[in-house]
């Protein structure tokens, strides 16, 4: 689904990620643990063509779109769920999840995105009770799930979700990762950053471990939740 | 089981503007002489440019310090055209929007690229350029004595001199730019545009080609203020350049931001204000700019979402004790 070769960005003049490889599969569900400040979201920014590239190659399903802008990626079938949510505030719960169809319906797939809305509000029906509230009233975890619904408008096959878990509590943690464990069953492939490695990694398949901006471990999530050096070095706690 | 009709809203908004333009074809019965009449005139005028400035401010968030510069490009456009070479007002009006167009985009592709505050000081300087010509192309402009012998536009024969009959061919024309606002609002342009100005980088990872988006908007609202331009030039068969100079676009700023930046309403009262305050402010005569900007900042101090706001939250108190 994705491959990433040699893959160097940042902003400025300021070397960001360092020659950075990965691969995803159809319907795998893949992690990207790191410390804050390793490049996770310059990555995902990156793929998502927010961020243009400095140098090697991104292909989604076997297409090069390193360097395309992010309105032409989200209509080959890749959405993010930025880091901090960033949903839009001052509109309406249903608008926001509009926006997230606005390639579809700009193309005149009208039936489809109600289709598809249908199914987003039954993922997350706490979205449905409040679809006539303005987003900025939501909690963080509403804030998160409109995030993620909003992304899964645009019925991506690869959905990039930058820090799902930034700032809720534990609770909130666990239903949004159960939310997005149950897409594998939708046939929507998942690339995850996460700094909460140990939640990250129980619901993915493979991961892999960014540090100052290079991949430095990868491996099957199960490996790499009980290797000891990995647990004491990087997952911390 | 009912279902929230997402198009609700929508059908009001039509409802009320459907509403307010026929209470506007009362005014010429309601007005006791023609100067009155004209500051009716002048209301559509400033709507139309106070309404096109708010979509691109209150809307998609853009800070443009021109208006008044692209407004004065399509009066000074067409009225040139019509007072120096006898070209017919209607081509004028052609070459207004064609001129205003091209220029906003010429400004509006690279300062958009940039987000910040890059498009409100190229505006700047635009607007500033455009102030020296307007006095410096004297054998074009007439300088800063201004540009006179424009003529009055005519329909079919029909003379559509500054009484009634320029009332109502401003009826419509305005009638019209603020149901393309209407329409465009919403659209799902209408929600890319309040979407951006919200945070562009999701308005970008949500598919939305950001940059295209605003510079059609502005361009859009500049050649709004154009015909505006062009309304004004033919109404007054004159134009002086200190109507269009940096001063006028800041004032424009201020009276989106009066009547309530980002509501479709806002630009209603905002123009009324416009008009009408300088007109109740001349017996201050000498004081009366003291008084027109002590008022302004009253307003700003006391109802920071502009009059609208005002307006909506006097109609919420109003309406709890009315539910009781």
């Amino acid at each position: 689904m994705l491959e990433v070769s040699a893959l160097v960005s940042g902003y400025g003049r300021i070397r960001v990620l360092n020659r950075v490889s990965l691969a995803v599969a159809d319907g795998e569900i893949v992690c990207l643990i790191g410390p804050n400040g390793a490049g996770k979201t310059t990555l995902m920014r990156t793929l998502a063509g927010t961020l243009a590239p400095w140098e090697g190659d991104i292909r989604l399903a076997g297409e090069p779109i390193a360097g395309r802008r992010a309105d032409h990626v989200v209509g080959r079938g890749l959405a993010l769920v930025p880091e901090g949510r960033r949903i839009f505030m001052p509109l309406t719960v249903s608008e926001n999840l509009e926006i997230g169809a606005y390639v579809r319906l700009r193309a005149g797939a009208k039936a489809e995105a109600q289709q598809t809305l249908d199914e987003v509000l039954a993922l997350f029906p706490r979205l449905a009770e409040r679809r006539d509230q303005l987003a900025g009233t939501l909690s963080g975890g509403e804030q998160q799930m409109l995030a993620i619904g909003r992304a899964l408008m645009a019925r991506p096959r690869l959905l990039l979700l930058d820090e799902p878990s930034m700032g809720l509590a534990p609770m909130v943690v666990s239903s949004i990762f159960k939310a997005i464990a149950s897409l594998r069953g939708r046939g929507t492939t998942v690339l995850l950053a996460e700094q909460n490695a140990r939640m990250a990694l129980k619901i993915a398949d493979r991961g892999y471990i960014l540090i100052t901006g290079e991949i430095v471990r990868e491996g099957a999530a199960r490996a790499l939740l009980a290797d000891p050096t990995i647990v004491s070095t990087y997952l911390g706690h | 089981m009912a279902e929230p009709d997402p198009s609700r809203g929508a059908r009001r908004s039509y409802a009320a503007l459907g509403a307010v333009w026929a209470l506007l074809l009362l005014f010429p019965l309601a007005a006791p002489n023609n100067f009155v009449l004209n500051l009716g005139i002048s209301w559509f005028i400033s709507l139309a440019l106070a309404g096109s400035l708010n979509l691109l401010m209150g809307y998609a968030g853009q800070i443009s310090l021109s208006h008044a510069a692209f407004y004065g490009l399509g009066a000074y456009a067409s009225g040139v055209l019509s007072a120096k070479f006898g070209v017919s007002p209607w081509l004028g009006l052609c070459a207004a929007i064609a001129l205003t167009a091209a220029a906003a985009f010429l400004i509006g592709w690279p300062s958009l690229k940039l987000r910040g505050h890059y498009l409100a000081m190229a505006t700047l300087g635009f607007n500033v350029i455009m102030s020296v010509m307007f006095v410096e192309l004297r054998g074009l402009t007439g300088g800063p004595n201004g540009l006179v012998g424009v003529p009055s536009l005519s329909l079919f024969g029909w003379e559509i001199g500054a009484d009634i009959r320029f009332y109502l061919f401003a009826w419509v024309v305005v009638g019209l730019m603020m149901l393309l606002i209407l329409n465009l609002l919403h659209s799902r342009m209408g929600r890319a545009l309040r979407a951006l100005s919200t945070s562009e980088l999701a308005a970008k990872a949500n598919g939305i080609d950001v940059h295209a988006v605003k510079l059609g908007v502005f361009v859009l609202s500049a050649v709004m203020a154009g015909i505006a331009g062009f309304l004004y030039v033919h109404l007054n068969n004159f134009a002086s350049p200190e109507n269009f100079d940096f001063v006028a676009s800041v004032m424009l700023l201020v009276v989106v931001a009066l009547g309530g930046t980002g509501t479709y309403w806002g630009p209603f009262l905002g123009a009324l204000l416009h008009v009408v305050l300088p007109e109740a402010l001349r017996a201050f005569s000498d004081f009366e700019i003291l008084v027109y900007g002590i008022s302004l900042v009253l307003v700003l101090l006391f109802f920071p979402a502009g009059l609208s706001g005002a307006v909506a939250r006097l109609g919420r108190l109003v309406g709890r004790g009315g539910g009781r």
